[in-house]
């Protein structure tokens, strides 16, 4: 191990008795050794400087050893009284019963067993639903698509989507929903048809249009590319399944970043639309479901909208911001007499009525927009895609990563509620019912 | 200055976590009592008995798991076994049942790592704040000096042992624990522990006395540990 083992040869004068083994140092150094092998390994010493190195040198280590600092933990591990076992995550005690001996199993056994607990729920709504109305679509055999049984043929559409409220489901599969979403279901609206309509909670975001209530809705404008008409479906009950099969398998984890004005037309080639409501595009016809089915979004934004857009959010489009007129804006929103704060996340937070472009972020004017801004603030990037991962998914085409959320624009006596994402501009009267707006 | 600690006199052990009487001393008196009274259910006595020896476990954990929540996490899941198991506790010593419950856990933790090297070998010295022990006060400010630098490298040594040496040392080393405890705590032959010992030592010296950047420390420090 080092000379001392090299050159055993004691004709040199060197010491008469062979060099000390590890163990022997160990044992020296530690007090094991009998006052006879003590004394034989001390008269090896005295006569071997090699040795006495060594010694030196495993002391000095086991020195340092005892020396080395204590840790100080940064908490204390004494036991809770109520706490004193462990508690488990549910998924990890189900599976604790079913399956005590793998652990790493346990979750994906509740999982298998979910989606299992789906998908038979699913067969059995889909062969009833199939005997009722035969010309309607089959129920999604997804944890996120479920249809109920308790709709009439022409409202299935409206709940057969992945806001659906879940009082409206059935038995299991509305457990195993509850349990996987609790806060993403959309409200349960008397109108089936008006179930569409974006209600996330923490609806904290405005999009790029967010601005003046008569200027963002686009109106349904020669650009609005033939692909919509095509493909815009009468928004009933074809909640497709090809849709929202696809829109789920996206999910939140789907990392296409597309611009939110991009005119990007893929997806829309699962047209399965009769073409009788292809006219309402922006949801004029009051309460289509054109959020869910993803066709009739606007896949081109008119230039001149794209303009006014840049303009108003100048800061946030990289523009200029002295472009964000007051004057420009009330030039062509004559009627946008409340000041819509545009409360896009990552935006400038102008307010656009009084024509303040505030480069960073203002201060919000109402204590409901501070704590929206506020949550958002300190949710963190995964916790604000599962919050909007419904959204995402009813936009179909859209990213599914894009965070934002609907925004409500509020105008004098026009209130209404726009989608950020798809611009839709539907539930013109739910919003003044539940936003007390008018 | 060096006493060697396992003599025929119990008063030469040193450091102030070494048990090596238990007959006599009064801290295993202590924690005798505490865990009869927690063997009844005082939770409150357990308690006192947790705060006794969660450094010495969290220490422990700490130098084998290299990582400072994992090692938090294993400490508490330390005294939850205890606490759970402490009717199995058959008398002795506790802070030896202690270490092995935690010797147990760290294992297990670092089977599920799969037993990756390069981990502990890429570990830099954990975030956490050291807490120098007292048997270094009172000593010249350049061994002092030496003795910081070099714990440094001695733990990235210490970090690179195979794990069964690692723990020897550790528990023989660091902790004080006499060789019987050790070969209990592991569950090996007390001649295995003496080997692993040995050749862990052996090894930490070689790398503290060749390597370029602790040589010089090293042998300073020597020169003045032999004094």
């Amino acid at each position: 191990m080092d000379e001392r083992f090299d050159n055993r040869s004691e004709s040199d004068g060197g010491p008469t008795t062979p060099h000390l083994t590890p163990e022997q140092i160990t044992a020296y150094l530690d007090g094991d050794l009998t006052p006879a092998e003590r004394a034989g390994l001390d008269a090896h010493l005295r006569t071997c400087p090699a040795c006495r190195r060594e010694m030196s040198d495993v002391r000095s280590t086991v020195l340092l050893l005892r020396g080395l600092p204590d840790y100080r933990p940064r908490r204390s591990f004494q036991l809770i009284p109520g706490r004193a076992a462990i508690r488990r995550p549910w998924w990890e005690r189900v599976g604790l019963k079913i399956l005590p001996a793998l652990p790493a199993l346990r979750a994906a056994t509740v999982a298998v067993a979910i989606l299992l607990a789906v998908v038979s729920a699913g067969q059995v709504i889909r062969d009833r639903n199939g005997n009722e109305s035969p010309n309607e679509q089959p129920a999604m055999l997804s944890a996120t698509t479920v249809a109920p049984t308790s709709q009439p043929v022409g409202a299935a559409a409206s709940t057969a989507t992945t806001g659906t409220a879940p009082t409206r489901t059935s038995g299991p599969v509305q457990q195993a929903k509850a349990t996987q979403e609790p806060t993403e279901s959309l409200q349960a609206n008397a109108a089936p048809r008006e179930e569409q309509e974006p209600t996330e909670a923490p609806a904290a975001a405005g999009g790029g249009i967010g601005g003046g209530a008569e200027s963002a809705p686009p109106e349904p404008t020669s650009d609005t590319s033939s692909a919509d008409e095509s493909t815009g479906g009468d928004g009933a009950a074809e909640s497709a399944p090809a849709d929202d099969a696809e829109a789920a398998s996206q999910g939140a984890a789907a990392s296409a970043a597309e611009a939110t004005e991009s005119d990007t037309d893929e997806g829309d080639t699962d047209s399965v639309g009769n073409g009788e409501d292809t006219q309402s595009i922006d949801g004029r016809g009051g309460g289509r479901n054109d959020d869910r089915r993803g066709n009739n979004h606007r896949r081109g934004w008119p230039e001149r909208l794209k303009q006014r857009r840049d303009r108003r959010h100048a800061c946030r489009a990289g523009g200029d911001a002295t472009a964000a007129n007051p004057d420009n804006d009330t030039d062509r929103d004559p009627g946008n007499a409340d000041s819509a704060t545009c409360n896009s996340f990552s935006g400038c937070h102008c307010r656009d009525a009084s024509g303040e472009s505030g480069a960073g972020r203002a201060r919000p004017e109402t204590a409901g927009e501070r704590r929206r801004q506020r949550r958002f603030r300190v949710a963190d990037r995964a916790d604000r895609a599962a919050r909007v991962a419904p959204l995402a998914r009813r936009h179909r085409g859209r990213t599914a990563t894009d965070t934002r959320s609907p925004v409500v624009v509020r105008g004098a006596g026009n209130s209404f509620r726009q989608c950020n994402v798809c611009s839709s501009r539907n539930a013109r009267d739910r919003t003044r019912s539940v936003r007390g707006a008018g | 200055m060096f006493r060697p600690r396992r003599g025929a006199d119990p008063q030469t052990a040193d450091g102030p976590s070494v048990e090596s009487a238990p007959e006599l001393d009064p801290e295993a008196r202590h924690d005798e009592r505490l865990i009869l009274a927690a063997q009844g259910g005082d939770l409150p006595s357990f308690n006192a008995l947790v705060v006794r020896h969660e450094r010495a476990v969290y220490n422990l954990c700490l130098r084998m798991l290299r990582d400072v929540s994992a090692a938090e996490d294993a400490t508490q899941e330390t005294f939850l076994k205890a606490w759970t198991a402490i009717a199995t506790f058959r008398g002795g010593l506790v802070r030896p049942w202690l270490l092995r419950i935690a010797t147990n856990r760290c294992y297990d933790v670092l089977r599920a790592r799969g037993r990756r090297p390069a981990d502990s070998l890429d570990a830099e010295a954990f975030e956490s704040e050291p807490a120098w022990t007292s048997q270094t006060g009172g000593e010249h400010p350049e061994v002092y000096a030496a003795r910081a630098e070099l714990s440094v490298h001695l733990e990235r040594a210490l970090a690179a042992l195979p794990e069964d040496q690692r723990l020897v040392v550790i528990l023989s080393d660091v902790h004080g624990q006499p060789y019987e405890e050790i070969a209990e705590i592991t569950g090996v032959a007390v001649g295995t522990v003496k080997s692993r010992l040995s050749r862990a030592r052996a090894r930490l010296r070689e790398v503290l006395r060749d390597d370029p950047a602790t040589r010089e420390h090293f042998a300073r420090f020597a020169r003045f540990s032999e004094d």
